[in-house]
């Protein structure tokens, strides 16, 4: 089962960095930083 | 056979337009739609005098003749249609006496199109509990019009707007405004491209999406003599004129309309009296503020309570009961304390919104922002900077975006630059983990000192950004005047569901928006803490066993020896080293650098990231804030003493650390200059302040 451990760890790591990269580096494509509310 | 006058009624919303409608028509009115469109038509009926009879067209309310809504588009295509069959012989513009200056910019546009324009000031029964009083001769004149003073309730100044409809004639249809003021070259060759139509008219055909008969749009666009602007241009030029309007407005009221506070006998003058005191309004403000945080830590502290042990229970619930290896080990010891650095937040911040919300939903926080304008502009601030300045303790992404309409380009970089300082709520959760470490949790005379420190950081935050805006002001000199206006509302008792809905929005943005960063960040501080480079990560093990061959220790402080090794040549803890050179002067060691170095993205990580660097390899799992009080320094010494934790709160206090602000402010600029600026100014007040006080307090 470490196969699994493993790959699913990678994936977290993945998602975390694809986050972190569309919201700070790309930031127009992702969702905007502040709350719902305001029109950035 | 009795002469038929056509009178159009027009005015701002809520101005009691109707109720002069009704008292004018009584039951002869008829309700229908526009042809085409679902705005209604309001017409009616009345006999002015023996011979003459009016049919009076009740208008949409809209607050200007720059249409935005259909209802607005119906104002205009009528009053610029002179075929139209209701294009009114008189029209007769409907105010509210309290709110005159506002209703006012409609009545000039309406006059500048030259039809005879009668202005009804209504409700002139409230003048007396308002303490307001009007010079009608001089208000006449200035406008060039008719003022009739009326009061629907009593049924007063009805017979006087009848007479005045009838002498209609002896209007004057001069403009108020010259439109060459605002643009010399481009009114000029306007008006000779066309020189027999109005030139208000003209404007307002080529700015609005409208026509009039005899002539169209299209018309003006083909004349090959007369250039076309582009739209942006067109709307400074828009820009300009209101500007100039409101400069007649304030001119001519400042000589005619007075309001006399003291005077006043109603119940909300009087409230008022108190509440924008120059010395009774601020004791009130900061009373309130200092009750709302004492609450906050009061009611919170059971829930937090619980969500932590919760979730210290949820990591070891995980260790035990999935299979081992390296996923349960992301969960337990990244994920799950992420996630609960995130949860932990949630009752403080809903109190504090719900708190502000009721502030906004019962009409105090405009007597708020009515109050700090005095004194702002000592700052170099303008009065509209206070919506920054409050709007900022959410977050200062909006409050950036809400400089928009300051008009002067200085005051408004000042408030862009100085805006981060003030409390956002990223900065609450390190606040508040920080508070409850170092502050002790006792009531001095029943004031709660960790609510007192709270609300104290939050004075700091604004005191802050005043003192440098007045330092910043002397580099930004303003040469021209801006106006502050603001309409200051009726007290209303708070609707729940609004407040449910403020509160349950701000909460679910906080979890939604920073929690995701903060879990991302987690994830990637467990992978950075759980592997590292060589053999001293690999072999930690092996090595500590034989450091401490001669040195008997139970196993288990063996074990934490091996951890704490260990996260010190992972790749973090190499990472965290190479910065405490710089950070160890203010009282911090590797591990807190780590933290302070993933939350230069964003703000509200630091929580989650030491809960991360703290769960990595060990094997109890105990609440965060436990956690970071048995944190200890090589010589034995608690790491959040006293010292360290205020020298945190002041690094955080002043330090820029939000990436998506400085993104922000460089987009609302347009210039890397200032968000870098920024960065660099915050980043030296925050050193500077978290050394002097690390080093007088330790």
């Amino acid at each position: 089962m470490d196969w699994l451990q493993v790959l699913l760890v990678t994936l977290a790591a993945f998602l975390a960095l694809r986050l972190l990269y569309r919201r700070f580096w790309m930031p127009s494509k992702s969702d905007s930083s502040c709350g719902k509310n305001c029109d950035c | 056979m009795a002469h038929f006058l056509k009178v159009a009624l027009i005015g701002n919303p809520n101005t009691g337009k109707t109720s002069v409608f009704n008292a004018l028509t009584g039951l002869n009115q008829k309700v229908g739609n526009y042809p085409g469109i679902t705005v209604e038509k309001k017409e009616g009926s009345c006999r002015l005098n023996r011979t003459t009879k009016a049919h009076i067209l009740d208008l949409p309310g809209t607050y200007s003749l720059n249409a935005s809504s259909m209802d607005e588009s119906v104002v205009i295509e009528l009053l610029l249609n002179r075929n139209n069959k209701d294009f009114p012989d008189v029209a007769v513009v409907v105010t509210d006496v309290e709110n005159l200056k506002r209703n006012l910019l409609l009545f000039t546009q309406i006059k500048d199109l030259e039809i005879p324009t009668l202005l009804v000031v209504n409700m002139s029964d409230q003048m007396k509990r308002k303490g307001i009083s009007i010079e009608v001769e001089q208000l006449q004149a200035d406008l060039g019009t008719q003022v009739i003073l009326t009061s629907m309730r009593h049924q007063e100044g009805v017979a006087a707007l009848k007479e005045a409809l009838v002498n209609y004639r002896q209007l004057p249809t001069t403009p108020l405004l010259d439109l060459e003021t605002i643009d010399a070259d481009y009114f000029s060759r306007l008006q000779k491209t066309f020189p027999t139509e109005s030139l208000y008219k003209l404007w307002l055909v080529i700015t609005q999406d409208v026509n009039f008969s005899s002539l169209e749009r299209k018309r003006i666009q083909a004349a090959s003599d007369f250039k076309v602007q582009s739209d942006a241009v067109l709307k400074r030029l828009q820009q300009k004129e209101t500007i100039k309007r409101y400069q007649i407005i304030n001119q001519t009221l400042k000589q005619t309309y007075q309001v006399n506070n003291d005077a006043a006998t109603d119940l909300r003058s009087r409230i008022d009296r108190i509440l924008i005191h120059k010395v009774w309004g601020y004791v009130f403000f900061f009373a309130l503020l200092f009750l709302i945080f004492q609450s906050i830590f009061d009611w919170s502290s059971v829930p937090m309570d619980f969500i932590d042990s919760s979730f210290a229970q949820l990591s070891q619930w995980v260790n035990a009961e999935l299979p081992p290896g390296l996923f349960t080990s992301l969960l337990a010891e990244g994920i799950i304390p992420g996630l609960g650095g995130i949860v932990i937040f949630i009752p403080q911040i809903a109190f504090l919104f719900l708190f502000i919300s009721l502030l906004e939903e019962s009409g105090y926080m405009s007597r708020v922002v009515f109050l700090m304008d005095r004194g702002l502009r000592r700052f170099g601030l303008s009065g509209k900077s206070v919506i920054p300045l409050i709007s900022g303790t959410a977050c200062a992404i909006p409050a950036v975006m809400a400089t928009r309409n300051i008009e002067n380009w200085k005051e408004r970089l000042l408030t862009i630059l100085v805006t981060p300082f003030t409390t956002c709520s990223a900065r609450l959760p390190v606040y508040l983990i920080l508070i409850s470490l170092v502050i002790p949790e006792r009531s001095i005379l029943g004031i709660n000192a960790q609510g007192l420190t709270l609300m104290g950081l939050y004075i700091l935050g604004f005191a802050m950004a005043l003192l440098s805006s007045w330092i910043l002001k002397s580099y930004f000199k303003t040469t021209t005047k801006s106006y502050f206006v603001v309409e200051m509302p009726n007290y209303k008792m708070p609707q729940l569901k609004n407040v449910g809905i403020t509160v349950l929005e701000k909460t679910k943005s906080f979890v939604t928006e920073a929690g995701k960063i903060i879990l991302a960040f987690s994830v990637l501080l467990w992978l950075m803490a759980s592997f590292g480079p060589g053999e001293p990560f690999t072999k930690a093990d092996t090595i500590v066993r034989e450091a401490n061959i001669n040195n008997p220790l139970t196993e288990e402080a063996l074990e934490a020896e091996i951890a704490s090794y260990r996260l010190e040549h992972s790749y973090i803890g190499i990472l965290g080293k190479a910065i405490e050179p710089v950070i160890r002067p203010l009282g911090y060691d590797w591990k807190i650098g780590i933290a302070l170095i993933s939350s230069f993205a964003a703000r509200e990580v630091f929580v989650g990231s030491l809960a991360t660097i703290y769960s990595v390899g060990s094997e109890e799992e105990t609440p965060i804030k436990n956690k970071m009080a048995q944190e200890k320094r090589a010589n034995g010494q608690v790491v959040f003493d006293l010292a360290t934790g205020i020298s945190l709160m002041l690094f955080y206090a002043f330090s820029m650390q939000c990436m998506s602000t400085l993104a922000i402010v460089k987009k609302e600029t347009n210039s890397w200059r200032w968000p870098l600026l920024q960065l660099g100014l915050m980043t030296v007040i925050a050193y500077v302040t978290a050394f002097a006080a690390y080093q007088i307090l330790s």
